[in-house]
């Protein structure tokens, strides 16, 4: 049985590790709070290019056709895994992870490459022999355009160059704090969105196949800027429930302490008065 | 004179500049342009350069649009863009720093340089000077 001072260090040692937790867990959702009001604050820029989107694909092309919508016949993958940097996030990391790993499947490390976001997707993949040619890490809860742009040119100049067929993005949806869905989507090649707009028609100038290859590359940057968005505040959203209920395991932990201390002290002194009641019995 | 048309810039992170105004012009790939209220709907691409709004107060206002386009439909203008910078907003040591990086690249061509890179910086650099009236 535990002596009352190794009770005491104990307890000292929970509580302080529950005054960590519980400023984790302030930190976490302070940060989250901000990372879903940037993430609905793209939210009117991505519908105006998917709208634009739609108004070119409604309109007469000819028979010009961009590159990043032509399906060829998929050899090599691209997967954009974006993860976070930090772990202490509850089963955020191995969910990506878990996902990643069944996306690939069984292909040979010559039929995919990677492009990880996040220390954690960098290492954990890398630690599973998996081979990871671009990695970018440091910014996983604050990601700003510039990272997505950064991400999205070097899938583009893979598919440009036809290093790759496709490219697929596995990112976590933030549905609300306690819910958060790894998911994996195609970004490329870009499906036509078929959902008509009725209206007027549109002028495009200079023409609607230069406007088409402009809106394009937009459409992608702020496909992965919402992803990186959305993992971010997942990230944060999972560390916050995770550090939650660490900060509630320690209170109950804490709890459950103090009474088997109390009970030892009470003991102790129980102990202590029939030693002197017999101490004292014994002399008359 | 026709009422002002609504005008909106929109970038990734925020939506910058929500008003009315009575004339823009602006650059797109092939050339500058210039619109006035109850156009008809079009979509432009825009090239990286400044764009001028005059307000219907009279003032003039100029700021440094990185690319995008341009939506009109029913008198209401959208500009979208990655990034829209106003001149107070510009760091000009920085940017006349950026400018002469780019310029010294673009003169060398080694072969590990990315031209078009180089380029694009230079015009993002060009344009903050610009707008900020620094040449």
């Amino acid at each position: 049985m535990a002596s009352a001072q190794d009770l005491r260090k104990r307890i000292k040692s929970v509580t302080n590790t529950q005054q960590i937790t519980k400023a984790m867990k302030m930190v976490a959702s302070a940060r989250l709070r901000r990372a879903q009001g940037k993430a609905e604050a793209t939210r009117p820029y991505a519908e105006k290019v998917g709208q634009i989107l739609r108004h070119i694909s409604n309109s007469d092309l000819g028979d010009y056709s961009s590159p990043l919508l032509e399906v060829r016949p998929v050899k090599r993958t691209c997967y954009i895994v974006i993860g976070a940097d930090k772990g202490l996030a509850g089963a955020f990391s191995s969910n990506v992870l878990k996902k990643t790993i069944e996306e690939i499947g069984t292909k040979s490390s010559s039929d995919y490459i990677l492009i990880a976001s996040g220390r954690k997707p960098i290492e954990n993949l890398k630690s599973r022999g998996y081979h990871v040619n671009y990695g970018h890490s440091g910014y996983s809860d604050k990601p700003s355009y510039e990272h997505a742009r950064l991400i999205m040119s070097e899938a583009l100049s893979l598919y440009e160059r036809q290093e790759v067929d496709e490219v697929i993005m596995i990112f976590t949806r933030f549905v609300n704090s306690m819910t958060q869905i790894a998911q994996a989507e195609r970004i490329l090649p870009l499906e036509q969105p078929d959902d008509e707009v009725k209206g007027e028609e549109y002028d495009f100038m200079p023409s609607a196949a230069s406007v088409l290859d402009a809106v394009l590359p937009k459409y992608l940057e702020i496909t992965v800027y919402n992803g990186l968005l959305q993992s971010a505040a997942s990230e944060l959203g999972a560390r916050m429930t995770a550090m939650t209920s660490a900060t509630d395991n320690a209170g109950e932990l804490i709890e459950s302490l103090g009474l088997q201390y109390n009970k030892l002290r009470q003991s102790s002194i129980t102990n202590e008065i029939s030693e002197i009641v017999g101490g004292a019995n014994a002399l008359r | 004179m026709a009422e002002p048309m609504t005008l909106t810039i929109i970038t990734p992170d925020a939506v910058v500049y929500d008003g009315k105004a009575d004339f823009f012009v602006g650059r797109a790939i092939d050339g500058e342009f210039g619109i006035l209220p109850n156009h008809a709907p079009m979509i432009i691409a825009l090239d990286i350069a400044p764009l001028r709004i005059d307000h219907p107060d009279g003032t003039q206002h100029e700021l440094a649009i990185f690319g995008g386009f341009v939506e009109i439909e029913h008198n209401k203008v959208s500009i979208v863009t990655p990034n829209c910078e106003l001149p107070e907003s510009i760091d000009i040591d920085r940017a006349k720093r950026a400018k002469e990086r780019a310029e010294e690249r673009l003169a060398k061509r080694t072969p590990d340089i990315d031209v078009e890179r180089a380029e694009h910086a230079l015009a993002r650099a060009l344009l903050r000077l610009k707008v900020t009236k620094q040449m």
